[in-house]
């Protein structure tokens, strides 16, 4: 219904601006299934602590390099919730409403965007805690058997769950604006969040493995079945056969391919965001969003490319 | 209960109210993610066909949308009857695509067995309930349904092993039991006569409960002062 609602030529003011983003992060604030999400994602720290998941030595999907893997229940309501905020005006009187105040659909659109920051802190929070939680054992642990090293988690790996929330948040209101129905959001958002986020595990093999939306630092390599001990030393810790491929994995923090998915993520936020104001009316200010986003996304792919110390091959690990 | 609407006629009936196009959708995407098992090596590719199940599962839980609802609730064919006779004719549809995902996981090396089916029937019995609820309260069956099976993929990848092997749910038969009786319990609650709920609870529609008597003595010495005013 935005598409169709009077677009105004005079510029809508900061204060109308100022005043739906602080709306919306009030109502953000205000929903018990975002809380819920935090709930869930800090009792899976919690379990991941007791179980020594990032302290003691495992198996590849069980410890450091699942890292941002508690994030995902607050990233997989964050996408709901705003979907649903998003379309709160999809009734057709709650559209006629609408176009009769100051704002337009852009602007609430924005104010919609900005509701972001509440989810994002929400996984900044769970990250101080399991952050905390590690470094009360002493140090992160990666690898198995012989083959272990420990790591002091880097400031830049507190990023990568509060921006995969974000981004969910954010693909939430772009699916909004592009199916005005709350069953296709809601199984998009399941669809969406289980390949890129949750269960990127599943799929950690190039070149799929390079567009999730939440990983760890940790990088694979496929060490084959029988490595050489040359090729077990050139790794910082080796993972035994039968995570992700059948060989032994050489596993590598790569804290510089890891910024640069990083980068990745924010554009695609970026991206999706110019697709949500698009869609919600015309204005200039879009095509900047966009054009970052984009340039964001090229610069967090082609970088990883270049950077990532692996094979690149069809269906290699990463 | 109505005796009057015979089965085949209610089932062609619900036939226009049934979300077909959330049943295609989703089993479209079930084919597709089952499809990526003939990609993706055995450690990635064993995922898919549970992954594939809940995305079913979404979709189910749009058969418990019922947009003629606020008219139907007057007929005398129950929201339960209505329900079961789309579920009748959306769990078929479902066991198809279960096939077509457990043929394509086999093709991906991923041979399905009797848990693959299990699963997909506690799974559908779940979604129908958490939709049925979700609808009572005015939300989407479809997201009521991809809220619990989100909460149920993440208690699954998630719960240490120690709360796994807790002794309610330390068995297959135990947790496919539990899974059942939760669904029940839903789709019980879910599916009451709305009718019977407002005459106890103060929906609309409920009597006006009778006033205190010192609301009434006070009322009546007021109105009486009033009167003698003039």
């Amino acid at each position: 219904m935005i598409a169709v609602l009077p677009a105004r030529s005079d510029v809508v003011g900061g204060d109308t601006v100022r005043a739906l983003v602080a709306a919306e992060i009030r109502r953000a604030l205000r929903s018990p299934l975002l809380w819920a999400g935090l709930a869930g994602s800090l009792a899976i720290v919690w379990w991941f602590d007791s179980d020594g998941a990032f302290t003691d030595p495992g198996a590849y999907g069980e410890h450091y390099a699942a890292w941002e893997f508690p994030v995902g229940p607050l990233a997989f309501v964050a996408f709901l919730v705003a979907n649903g905020a998003a379309l709160r005006d999809r009734p057709p009187p709650a559209a006629d409403l609408l176009a009769s105040t100051p704002a337009r659909g852009w602007e609430r659109t924005v104010g919609l965007l900005a509701g972001a920051l509440v989810p994002t802190l929400m996984g900044l929070a769970v990250f101080g805690v399991q952050d905390t939680a590690v470094l009360a054992h002493g140090t992160a642990v990666l690898g198995d058997g012989p083959w272990v090293s420990t790591f002091e988690p880097a400031l830049l790996e507190l990023l990568g769950g509060p921006l995969a929330v974000a981004c969910s948040w954010v693909a939430g209101i772009a699916v909004a604006r592009l199916v005005r129905s709350r069953t296709v959001g809601a199984v998009l958002g399941f669809l969406g969040w289980a390949l890129f986020s949750f269960d990127f595990y599943t799929f950690l093999y190039a070149p799929f493995g390079l567009f999730a939306l939440s990983r760890s630092a940790v990088v694979a390599a496929d060490l084959g079945s029988d490595p050489s001990p040359a090729q077990l030393a050139a790794h910082q810790a080796v993972g035994r056969p039968g995570d992700l491929v059948p060989g032994y994995l050489g596993l590598d923090r790569d804290l510089p391919s890891y910024a640069l998915h990083l980068v990745f993520v924010v554009g695609v936020a970026s991206l999706l965001a110019a697709l949500a104001l698009a869609r919600s009316g015309r204005d200039r200010r879009t095509r900047p969003v966009g054009a970052v986003g984009l340039a964001l996304v090229l610069l967090g792919l082609g970088g990883q490319v270049l950077t990532l110390d692996t094979d690149l091959g069809w269906l290699d690990p990463l | 209960m109505s005796p009057a609407v015979p089965w085949p006629v209610l089932l062609l009936a619900s036939r226009r109210a049934l979300a077909w196009r959330a049943l295609a959708g989703t089993g479209v995407a079930a084919l597709g993610l089952a499809a990526l098992a003939t990609v993706l090596p055995p450690a990635g590719a064993a995922q898919l066909p549970g992954l594939a199940l809940l995305v079913l599962g979404c979709g189910l839980g749009a058969t418990a949308d019922d947009p003629t609802a606020a008219l139907t609730a007057a007929t005398p064919v129950t929201a339960r009857r209505r329900l079961a006779a789309r579920a009748v004719l959306a769990l078929p549809v479902s066991a198809v695509t279960v096939g077509g995902v457990a043929l394509l996981a086999a093709a991906g090396g991923v041979p399905p067995t009797a848990e693959l089916v299990r699963s997909w029937v506690v799974l559908a019995v779940l979604a129908l309930g958490a939709g049925a609820a979700g609808s009572r309260y005015g939300l989407p069956g479809a997201l009521s349904a991809t809220v619990l099976l989100g909460v149920v993929l993440v208690l699954q990848t998630t719960l240490p092993e120690a709360v796994r092997q807790a002794w309610p749910w330390d068995s297959t038969v135990e947790r496919v039991v539990l899974g059942l009786l939760l669904a029940a319990v839903l789709l019980a609650g879910a599916t009451r006569d709305p009718a019977a709920r407002s005459l106890r609870s103060g929906a609309p529609g409920r009597r006006r409960a009778r006033p205190r008597a010192a609301a009434c003595r006070s009322a009546g010495r007021r109105s009486a002062a009033s009167a003698r005013r003039g």
